[in-house]
């Protein structure tokens, strides 16, 4: 058994590394500020060693001609997507949003659409001609509770007709389509509920709010969706003609991929901030005290330690996608216990650098905001621990 | 004697500013952070209720009231916004330090200002982070002849640009604590090295604070604060330093109070959220938290009247101020998770709570005093 990454790999990280610094991070504060995408960050993208989005999907090898550059045999696509992900998140969250091919519903089409339906939809997203896909779940009543969703696809002829009121869509206003569940049975709970790709400018699809204002990750656009007899074609659902009844529960077995990626970007934000606390620590070493000064750089020594536990968890979730082995147990122990981790590190860097720390000309302010969602999207900790417990008695 | 008993004038003026908080400051506090500011008219109104800053009534005040009672008005006012609080409270805070450390001359001269002159913006120098404690100043008062030469660089200021009256507190190069009132002219000539709300800063948004300097401005010797009792100037550095876990605890509490109710309405799974144990007990462990804490800051102001050794007044101080601002930590951490998606919008004051708790957390801390458990 080994746990560490291939030599290419690791080269490839430092690159991303190097990338995220130099083109993301000064856009950072920028982004946070506006709430918007600078234009800067998004001609930074050209550069980046890795051009699919790590975020929750696979990651391939960038294929160079370069002679010296070698491509990494050992390391699976999800093993090298999760890492891709912390490194690009350590730069900043702005990755999130620039990434190509991002967004969640692409992801959805993939799992549970027809053959036409992945190439028009997924396969759009890869071949560059969507951007952003969305994923429109939540519902300002229901969040967790998923299944309690109201709204409601009525079929009319050759179409169907969605009413409702989406919250916390990922992407949702800078999406070309969104993937929106909505029941077309509501007698049947969760084995009523379908999944449709509603395209940017369907009558109807009316963006309510287009970025909701958020403690942090404000770059990342999460909005409030209204449906109002928006009709799309019956090819827009899901696995026409013949839909899976449980395909609502396969969808959510999406975010058991996406989850461990959950667990890099937290890991990647913590980092940073160790990192950012090093720099201020050696550069401020004279004004703490020797005992407090030993005591600092020893907590950010342990916290490293910490940080490498994080990456063990997300790379077994990664390991055992690339096998293609259950995971969700493993996906649901690395975003619980990550996370929460990564916040406390955080918040401890932040108090360690006092003033500083809370001031807003450095960055570890924000990244304590950035971070906070990363307990809560994608299934917050307290429904982790749910599908943990209710596993703890499986082998996988 | 134990006795946790309220006498009866304490718990209406608690009321009071309970009410205070819950209808003047919660209802603008989004705005207010919003705005980087406190709005001008409530520091007229708390100063006509008699709360701050608290006068005792010779000199023109409505009285002065006891050190935990100070805490408590701090600790209801953050409940309704930590960043007003801070604000509103800085010229309580100099009243409360000359109160306890002038001489009679000073006393009359200061507080009488204070009663008389609404307007008047005070406040106390003290923090300079790096997790100094008292004995560890950095500030330097030298003496020159009958006058003293001040050197400080001082952080958490509030109002730094603009106070009438402050005082600063130092070290001397004999080793001990001192402090001195700089009035105007002094005040002339401090330089504010940060102004948070230029530069921005993660909470207490609404209170203007910043950091300063002052580089060998020179105070006249009948500026410095020289109580009779040796450790006066201690107990009064010590029952400053109180102030930030108060307002942390009113914020902690806050933050669990929301969340309480918000999770008895929402109903998800078929039931109210507040009906599983994972939200429950987070939300029961906070409060036990911060109920304890309160504690903890009520018995160190009455131990602080026996204490009469100068480092273990320190760590004694240091060490609640620590184990309180990390129960409000947890209690708005927990507030915010237990809200969901919903607790990481500004369309609930969860979010603002646990920036409130964090930025709290970071203005006094010393890595020495915790437990290393951050992992």
């Amino acid at each position: 058994m080994d746990l560490s990454l291939s030599t290419e790999t690791t080269k490839l990280l430092a690159e991303i590394r190097e990338w995220s610094m130099s083109e993301l991070r000064p856009y950072a504060r920028e982004a946070d500020r506006t709430h918007s995408i600078p234009e800067g960050a998004i001609r930074a993208l050209a550069t980046c060693p890795v051009q699919t989005s790590p975020f929750g999907g696979r990651v391939e090898y960038p294929r160079r001609n370069d002679p010296s550059f070698v491509v990494s045999e050992t390391d699976g696509s999800y093993v090298l997507s999760y890492a891709v992900a912390e490194e690009m998140v350590y730069g900043d969250v702005l990755a999130l949003v620039i990434a190509k091919g991002n967004g969640i519903g692409g992801k959805v089409v993939s799992l549970l659409g027809n053959d036409e339906q992945k190439d028009r939809w997924a396969g759009g997203l890869d071949r560059g001609e969507f951007h952003y896909s969305g994923f429109a779940l939540t519902e300002p009543h229901c969040g967790s509770d998923a299944a309690a969703l109201r709204t409601t696809a009525v079929r009319d002829g050759d179409h169907f007709v969605i009413n409702g009121h989406k919250q916390f869509c990922t992407g949702g206003s800078i999406s070309d389509f969104v993937v929106v569940f909505a029941t077309v049975d509501p007698d049947q709970g969760s084995r009523g509920i379908r999944a449709f790709v509603v395209p940017r400018g369907t009558p109807g699809f009316d963006i309510i709010r287009a970025n909701e204002t958020k403690l942090g990750s404000r770059v990342f656009s999460t909005s409030e969706l209204s449906f109002q007899n928006a009709a799309v074609p019956v090819e827009n659902m899901l696995g026409w003609p013949e839909p899976e009844a449980s395909g609502f529960v396969k969808a959510m077995e999406t975010l058991n991929s996406t989850r461990g990626s959950v667990a890099s970007m937290a890991t990647g934000l913590a980092q940073a901030a160790v990192d950012q606390a090093a720099s201020y620590l050696a550069k401020n070493r004279t004004s703490f005290s020797v005992g407090r000064a030993a005591r600092f750089a020893d907590e950010l020594e342990r916290m490293n330690a910490a940080l490498d536990t994080n990456r063990h968890l997300a790379r077994r979730v990664a390991w055992r996608i690339d096998q293609g082995l259950p995971h969700a147990k493993q996906a649901s122990m690395a975003k619980a216990y990550a996370c929460p981790l990564a916040e406390r590190i955080t918040a401890r860097v932040l108090q360690l650098m006092g003033p500083d720390g809370y001031s807003e000309e450095y960055l570890v302010e924000k990244w304590h905001r950035d971070l906070k969602i990363q307990d809560i999207w994608e299934g917050t900790g307290n429904i982790q621990r749910v599908v943990i417990s209710r596993s703890l008695a499986t082998a996988a | 004697m134990v006795s946790l008993a309220v006498k009866s004038g304490t718990e209406q003026l608690l009321g009071v500013v309970r009410d205070f908080a819950e209808s003047r400051l919660r209802e603008r506090a989004a705005e207010s952070e919003q705005a980087t500011a406190t709005p001008g008219e409530l520091a007229p109104e708390l100063h006509r209720m008699g709360v701050a800053p608290a006068v005792p009534a010779e000199f023109g005040g409505q009285g002065e009231p006891g050190a935990v009672d100070r805490l408590l008005i701090a600790e209801r006012l953050a409940y309704g916004d930590a960043g007003m609080a801070l604000e509103l409270l800085s010229s309580d805070r100099f009243a409360a330090f000359i109160g306890a450390t002038g001489s009679a001359a000073q006393r009359r001269r200061y507080l009488s200002r204070l009663a008389a002159e609404p307007g008047t913006v005070a406040g106390v120098l003290y923090y300079e982070g790096f997790g100094r404690g008292p004995s560890e100043l950095t500030a330097r008062a030298v003496p020159a002849g009958a006058d003293w030469t001040v050197t400080a660089r001082k952080t958490t200021v509030v109002r730094p640009g603009d106070a009438d009256l402050a005082v600063l507190v130092t070290g001397t190069d004999g080793g001990e604590l001192a402090a001195f009132v700089l009035e105007r002219e002094q005040l002339d000539r401090l330089t504010v090295t940060r102004d948070d709300q230029a530069s921005g800063k993660l909470g207490l948004r609404a209170a203007r604070t910043g950091g300063v300097e002052l580089a060998e401005v020179r105070v006249p010797g009948s500026q410095r604060l020289v109580p009779e009792h040796p450790l006066a100037l201690s107990r009064a550095v010590a029952l400053f330093r109180l102030q930030i876990p108060a307002l942390a605890v009113g914020v902690g509490t806050a933050s669990i109070d929301y969340a309480h109710a918000y999770t008895s309405e929402r109903v998800a799974f078929g039931r109210p959220v507040i009906q599983n144990q994972g939200v429950a007990f987070p939300l029961v462990d906070a409060t036990m938290a911060l109920d304890a804490a309160r504690l903890d800051l009520i018995a160190l102001v009455a131990d602080l009247d026996h204490l009469d050794d100068v480092p273990e007044i320190e760590r004694r101080t240091t060490l609640v101020v620590q184990r309180t601002v990390r129960a409000a930590l947890d209690a708005t951490r927990i507030g915010v998770n237990s809200l969901g998606g919903h607790g990481y919008l500004m369309d609930h004051p969860v979010e603002r709570w646990y920036r409130a708790a964090t930025t709290l957390s970071a203005i006094d801390f010393d890595p020495l005093a915790l437990d290393s458990d951050v992992i």
